[in-house]
């Protein structure tokens, strides 16, 4: 077994570390591993995985959502999100800052992915948030932080491909997700009125006239609301009212996005286009990785590292907080390095028996997996929320590191709160779908 | 269709014709690849019509027996498909921190290590699922669901694995010649994920 683990993370390490692509060296690292230490014949179980993965249709729900987020990407949306929010977040303290954490959990409801959440919200609050005179160290921190709920706010790619990966329900995922995403935006609200509080000058003084805006600008601001309510109403409500599979619930979500650009007059061949070849890349980057995490994650399993590394953890006696607290910590620190999606690809394989060993259910570990991954998007060097945000503000990576940093502490609190009461998990996929 | 490819005709000798004629080739299997995700949409969309209308008028069938079966099929096919573009327009993740470490000094001697491991890899893959495909054709292997000969689909990701074996064929030369191995302006997809 030690020749196996040597080879695994030698030969694993290695590719990755020459900057080979994550989904070649997963599968690399299954082949070479099958063909060292199994008699399984590698040149019949690569072409026959492949086709049975990439074809499984528990996938098919990934690249529609990824489909509606290029479409949404390319609307006026976040324009729209701000102008309805921004009377009603008036009334917080922190004022407008709050649009940050309201439109990026609207829009989390409606997209897969967290990047997209960070920019589409971003492009619009960021600049008018500044020109307002809010310090910037909170107007980025706070879309830095909220910008994660992309993936833990149902629809989520990154829960697709876990379900995949651990063969679990993504209806029951998608379901699970929704009440930790609303308490964890909460959370960051929670901290920008107590952070603004302590610091007042991080908002500007004139900020505080819009508390007295008319009840009649904040009715109708709502409107504004309307693109946005009508595309959740497509996704969510036909998944949660069992109207539609995650998948049938995309289509839909697919076709709401396409009338949503139609009628805001951006649907031109030119963009159906481009929707078409990004959603493609998008999605050919993922399904590799996929490839290779499932390839991986069959060839060790066969070889009995699960269980070896099970055997491990169980010399160390860890009560089950203590596991997932060791868990924390692991994943922060490959998070600096590894993307979300590679993350869980490289790691799900061995990390999933132990932990429902433990005693904790594949779902919650999906929703747990999920907040850890959004932890990585914010930790660099490899962070890609705050590469979009650098994108859009041109910060330096260690300032908007250090003001993101509170977020990240909120998220690690958050978790062990999930652990502590796993019931905020499982309550709603046992109300809407029994147990 | 590739706007703001570079245009060099005459430059570059023999690897930058076949770098172009491959390009053309990736773009163009892009293109097949989403045309396949509009299928995929159109089919799935038929049927959540046709279920909804099955509801109202009960002489129609509830469902395309077809739907889910081959909506998955695109879907593969759509991935394989894209994938050579994919690389081309620098889109596939990997960890960059070693590539970028000391100024980029093993830069190129990484590039040429990662190249023929991603060639080596795709190289395998294209082959095993033509052979794969082969076989399906020859003992007339159908599916379990609607009796559709298996050769097709697998035919279809065969091709994406080859267009994408191309590619990083051509980056290992690419590599090796110290010759730009990207194509930033194929890139459309907004982000990473």
């Amino acid at each position: 077994m030690t020749a196996v683990f040597a080879s695994l993370f030698g030969i694993l390490f290695g590719v990755l570390a020459v900057g080979a692509w994550i989904g070649v060296a997963l599968a690399g690292t299954a082949m070479a591993l099958a063909f060292l230490f199994t008699d399984i014949p590698v040149t019949r179980l690569l072409p026959q995985h492949a086709f049975n993965i990439l074809t499984s249709s528990d996938l098919v729900a990934l690249p529609l959502f990824v489909l509606m987020g290029e479409f949404l990407f390319r609307t006026s949306l976040s324009r729209s999100l701000f102008n309805g929010l921004a009377p009603w977040a008036g009334l917080l303290p922190g004022r407008l800052l709050h649009v940050n954490v309201i439109a990026c959990s609207i829009f989390a409801a409606i997209s897969g992915s967290s990047a997209a959440t960070t920019q589409v919200v971003g492009r619009m609050t960021i600049k008018e948030l500044l020109r307002r005179g809010y310090s910037p160290d909170i107007a980025v921190g706070s879309l830095a932080g909220a910008g994660t709920l992309g993936f833990l706010i149902p629809p989520s790619t990154v829960m697709i491909i876990y379900g995949v990966l651990a063969e679990e329900s993504v209806l029951r995922l998608f379901t699970a997700g929704f009440i930790p995403g609303i308490l964890l935006a909460a959370c960051f609200s929670g901290w920008i009125m107590i952070h603004t509080t302590i610091r007042p000058d991080l908002v500007p003084e004139s900020e505080r006239a819009l508390k007295h805006a008319s009840w009649g600008t904040r009715i109708a601001a709502l409107r504004e609301l309307g693109p946005a309510l009508f595309l959740i109403l497509c996704v969510l409500g036909s998944m949660y009212g069992g109207l539609a599979t995650p998948t049938e619930a995309a289509a839909i979500g697919v076709l709401g996005a396409a009338l949503v650009s139609h009628l805001q007059g951006s649907l031109t061949w030119a963009t159906l286009r481009d929707v078409g070849l990004g959603s493609i890349q998008a999605c050919s980057m993922m399904g590799l990785i996929i490839l290779g995490a499932s390839i991986l994650g069959n060839v060790t399993a066969a070889l009995g590292v699960p269980d070896a590394v099970a055997e491990f953890v169980r010399y160390f006696d860890l009560s089950p907080m203590g596991l997932i607290i060791a868990l924390i910590v692991l994943y922060l620190i490959l998070g600096t390095a590894l993307e979300g999606f590679s993350m869980i690809a490289t790691t799900l394989p061995v990390v999933l028996p132990l932990v429902t060993a433990a005693g904790f259910d594949k779902v919650w570990f999906g929703i747990f997996m999920v907040v850890v991954v959004e932890m990585a998007q914010i930790t660099p060097p490899v962070a890609f929320n705050l590469s979009v945000i650098q994108s859009v503000t041109g910060h330096s990576m260690s300032y908007l590191t250090r003001v993101t940093m509170p977020y990240l502490f909120i998220m690690i609190a958050f978790v062990l709160l999930l652990a502590a009461f796993p019931g905020i998990v499982s309550f709603l996929p046992n109300l809407l779908l029994g147990k | 269709m590739t706007e703001g490819a570079p245009i060099t005709t005459r430059e570059g000798g023999a690897y930058a014709a076949f770098q172009r004629m491959a390009d053309a080739v990736a773009v163009a299997a892009g293109h097949a690849a989403a045309l396949c995700l509009a299928a995929l949409v159109a089919l799935v969309t038929a049927e959540i019509v046709l279920a909804l209308l099955s509801r109202m008028f009960k002489s129609l069938p509830p469902g395309i027996g077809i739907a889910w079966e081959y909506s998955s099929y695109l879907m593969g096919i759509a991935f394989m498909l894209g994938s050579g573009l994919t690389l081309r327009a620098g889109m596939h993740i990997r960890v960059e921190l070693l590539l970028r470490a000391g100024e980029g000094r093993h830069a190129r001697l990484f590039e040429v290590l990662s190249a023929f491991i991603g060639a080596a890899f795709t190289g395998l893959l294209a082959w095993s699922l033509g052979r794969f495909t082969l076989q399906s054709l020859t003992s007339g292997q159908v599916s379990g669901d609607s009796l559709t000969p298996l050769w097709i689909p697998q035919a279809a990701l065969t091709l994406g694995a080859a267009v994408l074996f191309l590619q990083m064929l051509l980056r290992l030369v690419a590599a090796v010649l110290n010759a730009p191995l990207e194509d930033k302006s194929l890139g459309v997809a907004t982000l990473p994920e």
